[in-house]
C-alpha cells in the first residue's frame, strides 16, 4: 500500500477499479457468478444487459454494505451478523429497485425485470461486499472496488456472449450444444485470465 | 400434478439434474473438486441444507408474501447455514477448520435457491424435503465423478492416498487442479450425459 | 390481512428478520464461551508446535501448562499495532505472529526465530481460508517443514523466497504450491514485510 500513498486519490481509485475489473476478475478468477452467466449469456444485448444491472447493484451495494458495517455492525459488536446483514441488504436493495422501475418505466421494467431475480442469487455481488472487508478499503474505496468487481463481471459476460452468438450450433457434435459449449469457452478465457492475475498488486 | 417419491428421485438425479440439466450449482462444484475429500464434504452439505431449507421455506409458504419471498428465502437459507456453521465450531473447531471455507459457498449455492423457488414454494413440507435431498444427490454424483478424474490426474492420489504405481504413469497435470480443469471436466460430464438423455428420448418415440 | 399490502409485507420482513436474527444472535452468545475456549486451545496449540514443545496431553491444560512453563509472552507495537512477541525461555528462540492479505482472505502464522534472527526455525499457519486442495495447502506439514533451518537474508530485497530464482544460493528458498501461485506470492510478500517491520522494531528494544 505504502506505494500508493503518495499518488493522488483518484489514481487510487482507479487501480483499485482496474484490479478489482480485470487481474483479479470475480467471474474468471473466483468463479462467482457463474450459475447466472452460464443462463443468460446466450447473447450479446440480454448479457449487456444483465451485466449492467449487476455492475449497478454490486457497487451500490458495497457502497451501503461498508456503512451499514462500520458504522451499524462494529459500533454494536454485531460483526458476526455479517454475513447475513449483507445477504438482506442485497435482496432488499434489488427488491427496492424493482419497483421504482416497475412504477416509473414499464419499459425498462420489461427487458430488466426477469434479471432482477438473479440479481439476488448472483454470488458475486456478496462475494464482493464480503472480500471488501478483508481490504484497508475507505468508502470511495470501497465504492471503486465494487464498481470494478461488478464491471469485471460485466466484460466477462459481455464476452461470453458475444463468442457464443458467433458459435453456429448446428455444427456442434449432439449435446455439446448451450452449457457445454460455454464451459468450455470460460475455461480457455479463464486460462487467459490467469495471465493477468498478479500484474497489479494492492 | 404432485410428483411420488419414487419421480423426485429420478428427477433429481438423472431427468433434472441440478448441474447438467438446471445448470446451477456451478461456481462451488469447481472450487471443491480437484480433491476427493473436499467433494464429499461439500456434497453432504449442500445435500443437508438443500433438504432442510426446502422443508422450512415450504412450511411458510402460505404465509410469505410474493413480493418478498427472495429475501425471505435467502434469509432462511442464510441463517440456517450460518446457526448449523457456529454449532459446528463450538462442538467440534477440528471439524471445524476443514470445513468452514465451505460454508460461504453453500450459502451461495444457486441450487439451495432454485429449488426453494421452483418446488419448495408449491409443494408439501414432505415431499420439499425429499426434493432437497434428491437434487443433492444429483448434485453430488456429478461431483465425485468429475473429482474422480481430476484428484487423480492433478495430485495422483485417491482421498489423499498416493495411487498405486504413482511414480510410473503419473505426471502432474497442473491444470487438472486449477479452475480451468474443472471447466473442461464440468463440459464434459454434460456433453456426454445430455447426449445419453437425447439418445433415450429419441428411442422412446 | 391483504398479503399484497404493504403493512404485511413490512410486518412480516421485520418479524422474519427479527426472529433469524435473534435465532443466530442467541446460538452465538450461548456458544460464544465454547468458542473462545476452543481458539485458546487452537492458539496454544499451534504455538507450541512452533516451538516444538513436549507436550504430554492433547488438553487444553496441558498446553497452556507447556506455554506457561516455556514461553514468555510479551508484546511490542509494530505500526502503531500491538503484535504478539513470544520468547522461549530456555533456548534462544523468539517467534511472532505474522498477519497478511492471502489471495482473498486473511492470513496469520507464527513465525518462530533464532536469536540472531538469522535463520527460522520454525513457522505455523493459525488462520487461513485460501481455496481448499489449492492454497488451503499451506498449513500442510510438507510445506511449512521447508521453513525450518530456512536462511533469513535480511540485505537482500527479498528476506525468504517462495516460488523460483535464478540465484544459485538456494538457502533462503522454500517451494512453491503447484496451482496456488497467488496464494504462495501472497505469503512470500506478507512474510517478508512482516520480517522487515519486526526487526526494525526488534531492535530498537
Amino acid at each position: 500500500m505504502e506505494a500508493y500513498q503518495e499518488t493522488n486519490f483518484f489514481a487510487t481509485l482507479f487501480i483499485i477499479f482496474i484490479s478489482a475489473g480485470l487481474t483479479n476478475n470475480i467471474l474468471l478468477a473466483r468463479f462467482l457468478g457463474m450459475c447466472s452467466c452460464l443462463g443468460v449469456s446466450k447473447k450479446v444485448d440480454t448479457s449487456v444487459g444483465l451485466g449492467a444491472a449487476v455492475t449497478f447493484v454490486t457497487a451500490t451495494t458495497a457502497a451501503l454494505n461498508y456503512l451499514v458495517y462500520y458504522y451499524i455492525l462494529v459500533p454494536l459488536g454485531l460483526e458476526f451478523l455479517k454475513l447475513i446483514t449483507f445477504i438482506v441488504v442485497i435482496a432488499a436493495f434489488t427488491q427496492f429497485i424493482e419497483m421504482v422501475i416497475e412504477r416509473y418505466s414499464i419499459k425498462l421494467y420489461n427487458s430488466l425485470g426477469i434479471f432482477l431475480p438473479l440479481i439476488t442469487v448472483n454470488c458475486a455481488i456478496l462475494g464482493i461486499s464480503l472480500f471488501m472487508l478483508n481490504k484497508p478499503y475507505g468508502f470511495w474505496e470501497s465504492f471503486a472496488y465494487g464498481l470494478g468487481g461488478g464491471f469485471g463481471w460485466f466484460l466477462a459476460i459481455a464476452l461470453i456472449g458475444g463468442i457464443r452468438e458467433k458459435i453456429n450450433e448446428k455444427f456442434l457434435p449432439e449435446g455439446l450444444a448451450g452449457p457445454g459449449i460455454t464451459l468450455i469457452i470460460i475455461g480457455i478465457m479463464s486460462l487467459a485470465f490467469v495471465g493477468f492475475s498478479g500484474m497489479i498488486k494492492i | 400434478m404432485a410428483d411420488t417419491p419414487k419421480q423426485i428421485f429420478i428427477k433429481g438425479i438423472w431427468k433434472d439434474n441440478p448441474v447438467f440439466r438446471q445448470v446451477l450449482g456451478i461456481c462451488s462444484s469447481l472450487a471443491v473438486t480437484n480433491l476427493l475429500t473436499n467433494t464429499l464434504f461439500m456434497a453432504f452439505g449442500v445435500m443437508f441444507v438443500t433438504a432442510f431449507s426446502n422443508f422450512t421455506v415450504s412450511l411458510l409458504r402460505d404465509h410469505i408474501p410474493a413480493r418478498i419471498r427472495m429475501i425471505v428465502q435467502v434469509l432462511i437459507i442464510a441463517s440456517y447455514v450460518m446457526i448449523v456453521d457456529i454449532l459446528i465450531k463450538a462442538v467440534n473447531p477440528d471439524i471445524h477448520r476443514f470445513i468452514g471455507p465451505y460454508v460461504g459457498l453453500i450459502i451461495t449455492n444457486c441450487i439451495i435457491m432454485g429449488r426453494a423457488e421452483a418446488f419448495a414454494s408449491q409443494n408439501t413440507p414432505w415431499l420439499s424435503f425429499l426434493d432437497g435431498l434428491a437434487m443433492g444427490i444429483g448434485y453430488s454424483l456429478v461431483l465425485i465423478v468429475i473429482a474422480l478424474v481430476r484428484e487423480p490426474m492433478g495430485f495422483g492420489t485417491l482421498l489423499g492416498f498416493p495411487l498405486p504405481g504413482r511414480e510410473i504413469w503419473w505426471h502432474q497435470w497442473t491444470i487438472m487442479v486449477m479452475a480451468p480443469g474443472a471447466f473442461f471436466m464440468l463440459a464434459i460430464v454434460t456433453w456426454i450425459s445430455r447426449k445419453i438423455q437425447l439418445n433415450l428420448e429419441k428411442g422412446g418415440k | 390481512m391483504d398479503k399484497k399490502s404493504p403493512s404485511y409485507i413490512l410486518i412480516f420482513i421485520v418479524l422474519i428478520s427479527f426472529v433469524f436474527g435473534l435465532a443466530i444472535s442467541s446460538v452465538h452468545y450461548l456458544t460464544l464461551p465454547m468458542l473462545e475456549k476452543n481458539e485458546a486451545l487452537h492458539k496454544n496449540r499451534i504455538i507450541s508446535q512452533a516451538f516444538m514443545l513436549d507436550v504430554e496431553k492433547d488438553t487444553p491444560e496441558a498446553y497452556e501448562d507447556a506455554i506457561r512453563q516455556f514461553i514468555k509472552i510479551d508484546s511490542i507495537e509494530i505500526k502503531r499495532e500491538k503484535v504478539e512477541f513470544f520468547r522461549h525461555r530456555e533456548k534462544d528462540y523468539i517467534g511472532f505472529i505474522f498477519k497478511g492479505l492471502g489471495f482473498w482472505e486473511p492470513i496469520s502464522g507464527i513465525i518462530v526465530m533464532d536469536r540472531d534472527l538469522e535463520k527460522i526455525i520454525n513457522l505455523k499457519i493459525l488462520e487461513q481460508k485460501e481455496t481448499p486442495g489449492l492454497g488451503a495447502r499451506i498449513e500442510e506439514p510438507w510445506f511449512t517443514e521447508q521453513f525450518q533451518q530456512l536462511a533469513i537474508k535480511w540485505n537482500d530485497n527479498q528476506k525468504i523466497i517462495i516460488g523460483a530464482t535464478s540465484n544459485p544460493d538456494k538457502s533462503n528458498v522454500v517451494e512453491t504450491i503447484t496451482g496456488a501461485s497467488q496464494t504462495s506470492d501472497a505469503l512470500m510478500n506478507m512474510l517478508n514485510e512482516n520480517l522487515a517491520e519486526f526487526k526494525k522494531n526488534y531492535k530498537d528494544k
